[in-house]
């Protein structure tokens, strides 16, 4: 596994696949690989050396996760974007500050390549750790 | 209740029908006053305790998306006032801007059983229909604003009164409406130009009409229909020092007015404490200038009946102010800088509204002589007939405060005392201290019970006679209880908590306690046009309104659902006027 | 016991019909403009709505939950409703610290039973909008709340701002249906109203914009702070705030000073990025202002379709608008103490009641871990997240579809949410399950 990642800040937030695709059944392969992706500029994808669609792991200080990388030609380097979903949810803080929101947006990440890693299932994230059912 | 009660030995004061502290016993059948007993009858000792017709407010925000503004913004205040559920009751929370069970819980126990909201955005009465089934222990009914509403200006400027009628009428059906409200007509319209409109003759932008033509078009519309209230009309100009000129220009202005079926008023000036601001001689309208207008309104008052009042009592304490007055509440927000919450409305306020939480302060010059006007007006007046008490809750303070009201008018004394926790300036910008006339039970009965109900046009209401509604308030007071005025603390205890409260017919509340929760009704207006007319205005407000609203035309109306469990519909012949 | 749901037996395949004017229940904008086709008691054509509102109603029977279940021994057995409400009720009134959860994505009868259940209970009930525009409630608690409504907009602004808002994605009519439509006074809106954008990052809506100020991501509170003290005449001793010159800035304020009617709508870019409730207090405090100069409103993008009706429900039943805690007997609000990832993380909540919601799926990883660990009670008509691990599952009409209600649009508009169809055999709305469970709690603990 390369060690060497690119550093930028997370933000998660709503798109229209994720929103249409919820309605076709939040465990239809259409919704979930509308929410296992990560979108960011093509200087990151390049500084990672994959392609869209090449695997990519996020790591914060939560935890890691591996999705499919995705090309936003308007985006800037610096800021990478993933929808809502079980996925993005596995790396961020519940922390709230006293204020009931946790940490979806703007949180520090570290992007690696992850070449010959799979996506994660539903079935992987739930049971990720002990406690799982 | 097929048995029915007797409440014998009360000591009735029923000023509608005379009755002015005469022991006796009263019948109740089926929810209402009966003449007779039936055999079975439950039998109740009132042991000489003053018995009231239920408590009528005709002016108390209660209900609608102002209130639930107003609530959000204030969990400092709910915090102060936790209400914990008990057996026969929900929790919730009181102070200013109490949560919906809460507000029919402490009328209750107060003795009243029928409140007015007197400012429904009629756009969203679902929401306020919704929020009556969380509402129990009151009769209640709701009146839409008019006063600045896009299709109202459209049949004003066309001056096309019987249209207008036509849409006033629509719009009670379609929302379950009981009477027409109008606010700063014009004005509020303004302050979507970030105006407001201070003069009667003064234009409205973009449609070159004035609030002189709006309020006197509305007013007619409303005589015309029949409706059983007046119009409604928070005045233009309010909360503005000097303002009981405006004030008394605008009920001048529709003095020639002529009332339905002989009906000699023709409008109700609510509040009035807050549009009889006066100026001192050669003041500017700046607090500093304040006068009290009390006695001015009073001397036009006593001579003209076309009108009438309720009081809207400034209480001092906190408060909450909230009006569809946009302009005025903004510049209440610029004194404060405090919290300021607003709310436009589709087509029907532009501009919008306003909510500012406020706190009178006996300290404050300009506060202590608000606090006169109303007294001075009330204790100055011939006909309490026309006049009825009111906080304007919560804008003058909430309505628990009604029994500290109620001292003030009954009990110089209580004047007294707080006078001397008042700013000095009261005494030299009012006459409240010269006045010595101490209103009695009989005179507290009829500006809360039988005036308002008289005013709303209620006739089983608001009194004791035979068929009236069964809504009781008794008070806990004992034999020795005479002299009040020299008992202020007991007035309050008396008026606080009732000794029983009935709503139709139905014990709700004893000594504090509410006991049952049932719902009351909600009285609507039913015009009933002729078919044609009705059809003219169908055809001619679904394509206005499909154009100028966000929602569909057939999406307005509050479904049937929602109003017929507590809906008591009156059917209003309006079909003789033609459109 | 999950697959594709199909028609009812005894239902005439010719039975055909065309409903018009009904409202939308997916996003915060409720668009009431929708025409259905309905062939067989199933939607097959959506006239009008936008991809997410076609999705919604074309796929209503997709991927239900078919019938109650229970689960014993680790695995969801389909039981009776009966025995599934006999199930959820023991489960709550053994919990210590229950959560109601959800609510977003119902309608409002739906709140006033979970609100008596939560009291009964002495148990928690929050809603959705703990995560979503919470903090904006927050902020206007500090300072109010100046809200502008939707017609208003398309008839008189001439300067809309979305501000950490996405409304291509997330709210797809909502330009197309008050922006970029005449209204009134507003002839001409594409050359006569101005679209600003406000994000961290270029969007489907900020390529759209008139123009599009891209700020760092958690410069909000600082940016709308120094907008504000430019609106107000200070001088600025820097040079640039959040990547934005202070010269465009200055322009920036005087140009919303010298509009005729603004209007600010902000969405999760605001309320959930640093600062948080301060965020949303700044650009309250900014609006107020500059009605001092002209006339300005502001309208947060809600996003569930009755996460406003939410908020408003709980506020006129209990005083606050989420994060409502009954433990005492009376309600109290706090959120970070009462709203549902706090309490979660806490591991306070023993047992979750979810309405129409999906927690599992939305909330963070130590917040999963929990609800892992608890019996869920989870309400929704559609197979989620939440229903793989919840304990019961209750299968619920969907609101708006399959059953009436109200619901609250984004700009406090209610509007009646209408049946179309039939919802599947022995499918009942949620209301109906919360009453079930509640008259099985008042029988078993007399309550």
């Amino acid at each position: 596994m390369k060690k060497v990642g690119v550093k930028a800040v997370l933000i998660s937030g709503r798109t229209l696949q994720q929103g249409r695709t919820s309605e076709l059944g939040k465990l239809s392969e259409d919704y979930l690989s509308s929410v296992a992706v990560c979108e960011m500029d093509a200087n990151t994808m390049e500084v990672l050396g994959i392609h869209e669609g090449d695997a990519v792991r996020l790591e914060t200080l939560l935890g890691d996760v591996v999705v499919r990388s995705k090309l936003d030609q308007n985006a800037r380097p610096g800021v990478v974007f993933m929808p809502w979903g079980p996925h993005a949810n596995t790396i961020l803080g519940s922390e709230t500050h006293g204020c009931g929101m946790p940490s979806y947006k703007g949180v520090p990440v570290i992007l690696f390549p992850a070449p010959d890693t799979s996506v994660r299932t539903i079935d992987d994230l739930l049971h990720l750790s002990e406690g799982g059912i | 209740m097929s048995d029915g009660i007797v409440l014998r030995n009360g000591l009735v004061f029923d000023p509608a029908n005379g009755i002015n502290g005469e022991k006796m016993d009263l019948c109740i059948s089926d929810g209402r006053i009966v003449e007779k007993e039936g055999a079975g009858a439950k039998s109740i000792d009132l042991k000489g305790r003053i018995v009231l017709p239920g408590g009528v407010d005709l002016h108390s925000h209660i209900v609608g998306s102002k209130m639930s503004l107003a609530r959000a913004i204030s969990p400092d205040y709910h915090r102060l006032d936790p209400v914990p559920r008990t057996k026969s009751t929900r929790s919730g929370v009181g102070y200013t801007v109490p949560s919906s069970y809460v507000i029919g819980y402490r009328y209750s126990s107060m003795g009243y059983t029928t409140v007015i909201e007197p400012a429904m955005q009629a756009l969203k009465a679902l929401a306020c229909w919704e929020e009556l089934s969380n509402l129990s222990n009151l009769n209640t009914g709701l009146m839409p604003m008019f006063g600045n509403s896009m299709l109202t200006f459209h049949y004003v400027r066309d001056d096309d009164l019987n249209g207008l009628a036509g849409y006033l009428a629509w719009v009670l059906r379609a929302v379950g409406g009981f009477g027409v409200k109008a606010v700063n007509p014009g004005g509020t319209y303004a302050w979507a130009h970030r105006r407001n409109i201070r003069t009667l003759d003064m234009e409205v932008p973009d449609w070159e009409i004035t609030p002189r033509e709006i309020t006197r078009m509305l007013c007619k519309a409303v005589e015309l229909l029949g409706l059983p209230h007046t119009l409604h009309l928070h005045p233009n100009n309010l909360g503005c020092v000097g303002n009981i000129e405006t004030t008394l220009v605008q009920l001048e202005a529709l003095r020639d007015i002529r009332g339905h079926a002989g009906r000699k008023q023709i409008v109700h000036l609510p509040h009035m404490s807050f549009e009889s601001l006066g100026m001192v001689d050669n003041g500017s309208p700046v607090w500093n200038d304040v006068q009290s207008g009390g006695c001015q309104l009073a001397e036009y008052y006593n001579k003209n009946e076309h009108f009438t009042v309720d009081l809207g009592q400034i209480t001092m304490g906190p408060a909450m102010t909230m009006t569809a007055d946009g302009p005025f509440q903004f510049s209440l927000y610029k004194m404060t800088r405090g919290k300021w919450a607003s709310s436009t409305v589709d087509v029907e306020l532009p501009g919008g509204g306003g909510i500012v939480p406020y706190e009178y302060r006996p300290s404050s010059p300009a506060n202590s002589v608000q606090w006169a006007i109303a007294l001075e007006f009330a204790l100055s007046i011939d006909d309490l007939w026309r006049c009825a008490i009111s906080t304007d809750s919560p804008n003058g303070g909430p309505f628990s405060k009604y029994p500290l009201v109620i001292s003030w008018l009954m009990s110089k004394k209580q004047r007294e005392a707080w006078i001397r926790r008042l700013h000095p300036l009261v005494l030299e910008r009012s006459i409240i201290s010269e006045l010595d006339r101490e209103w009695d039970l009989y005179e507290v009965a009829i500006t809360t019970r039988a005036a308002p109900a008289r005013i709303l046009g209620f006739s089983m209401k608001g009194h004791l006679g035979i068929g009236a509604d069964a809504d009781i308030a008794i008070l806990d007071s004992k034999t020795e209880d005479t002299d009040l005025s020299k008992k202020p603390n007991r007035i309050i205890r008396l008026f606080e908590r009732t000794y029983q409260t009935y709503l139709g017919g139905q014990k709700v509340a004893q000594k504090g306690k509410v006991l049952t929760t049932p719902y009351g009704h909600v009285s609507t207006i039913h015009p009933v046009l002729d078919e044609s007319d009705w059809n003219r205005m169908e055809k001619e407000l679904e394509p206005l309104m499909n154009s100028w609203y966000s929602h569909s035309f057939c999406n307005y109306s509050v479904p049937e659902r929602y109003r017929l469990p507590f809906e008591r519909k009156s059917i209003l012949d309006a079909t003789a006027i033609s459109l | 016991m999950i697959c594709c749901i199909y028609p009812r037996e005894g239902f005439s395949i010719s039975s055909k019909k065309t409903v018009k004017n009904v409202p939308c229940v997916f996003c915060g904008c409720l668009c009431d403009d929708i025409a259905l086709e309905v062939e067989n008691n199933r939607i097959v054509k959506n006239i009008n709505g936008c991809s997410l509102s076609k999705s919604k109603f074309l796929n209503h029977l997709e991927d239900r939950l078919l019938g109650p279940a229970v689960r014993i021994n680790g695995i969801l057995v389909e039981v009776s409703l009966e025995k599934a409400v006999a199930h959820a009720a023991e489960a709550l009134t053994s919990a210590r610290r229950p959560l109601i959860y959800g609510l977003s994505s119902t309608e409002n009868d739906t709140h006033q039973e979970a609100y008596y259940l939560a009291e009964l209970l002495g148990g928690v009930v929050d809603n959705t909008s703990s995560v979503c525009h919470g903090t904006s409630m927050i902020g206007s608690q500090e300072s109010g709340d100046p809200l502008g409504s939707l017609a208003e907009v398309r008839h008189r602004a001439d300067l809309v701002v979305y501000w950490g808002s996405n409304p291509q994605f997330a709210h797809p009519r909502h330009i197309s249906r008050y922006i970029r439509q005449p209204g009134e006074y507003m002839q001409n809106p594409k050359k006569d109203r101005k679209i600003w954008v406000f994000d961290v990052r270029s969007t489907a809506t900020s390529r759209i914009a008139d123009e599009f100020f891209q700020i760092e991501p958690g410069t909000d509170l600082e940016v709308i702070s120094v907008i504000r003290a430019l609106v107000r005449g200070h001088e600025m001793d820097i040079d640039r705030v959040g990547g934005l010159a202070i010269e465009d800035l200055a322009k920036i304020s005087e140009a919303m000073k010298s509009v005729r009617y603004g209007v600010f709508f902000y969405g999760l870019g605001l309320t959930q990025s640093k600062g948080q409730h301060r965020n949303v207090d700044a650009a309250i405090r900014l609006i107020q202002d500059l009605n001092s100069f002209t006339k300005w409103v502001m309208i947060p993008m809600r996003g569930h379709f009755n996460v406003a009706g939410a908020n408003e429900t709980s506020t006129w039943q209990t005083g606050y608008p989420f994060a409502v805690d009954y433990s005492r007997g009376y309600p109290r609000y706090q959120p970070g103490e009462y709203s549902a990832v706090d309490l979660i993380r806490r591991r306070e909540t023993d047992v979750l009641l979810n309405v129409a919601a999906d927690p599992v799926a939305h909330f963070p990883r130590d917040a999963l871990e929990h609800l892992k660990r608890i019996p869920i009670i989870n309400l929704d008509p559609k197979r989620n997240v939440t229903s793989l691990i919840a304990e019961v599952n209750i299968p619920t009409a969907i609101a708006g579809i399959e059953c009436d209600g109200a619901a609250v649009r984004m700009d406090g508009l209610p509007l009646y949410l209408r049946k179309i169809v039939e919802p599947p055999e022995g499918i009942i709305p949620d209301r109906d399950v919360l009453k079930l469970i509640i008259a099985r709690l008042r029988m078993v603990t007399k309550r």
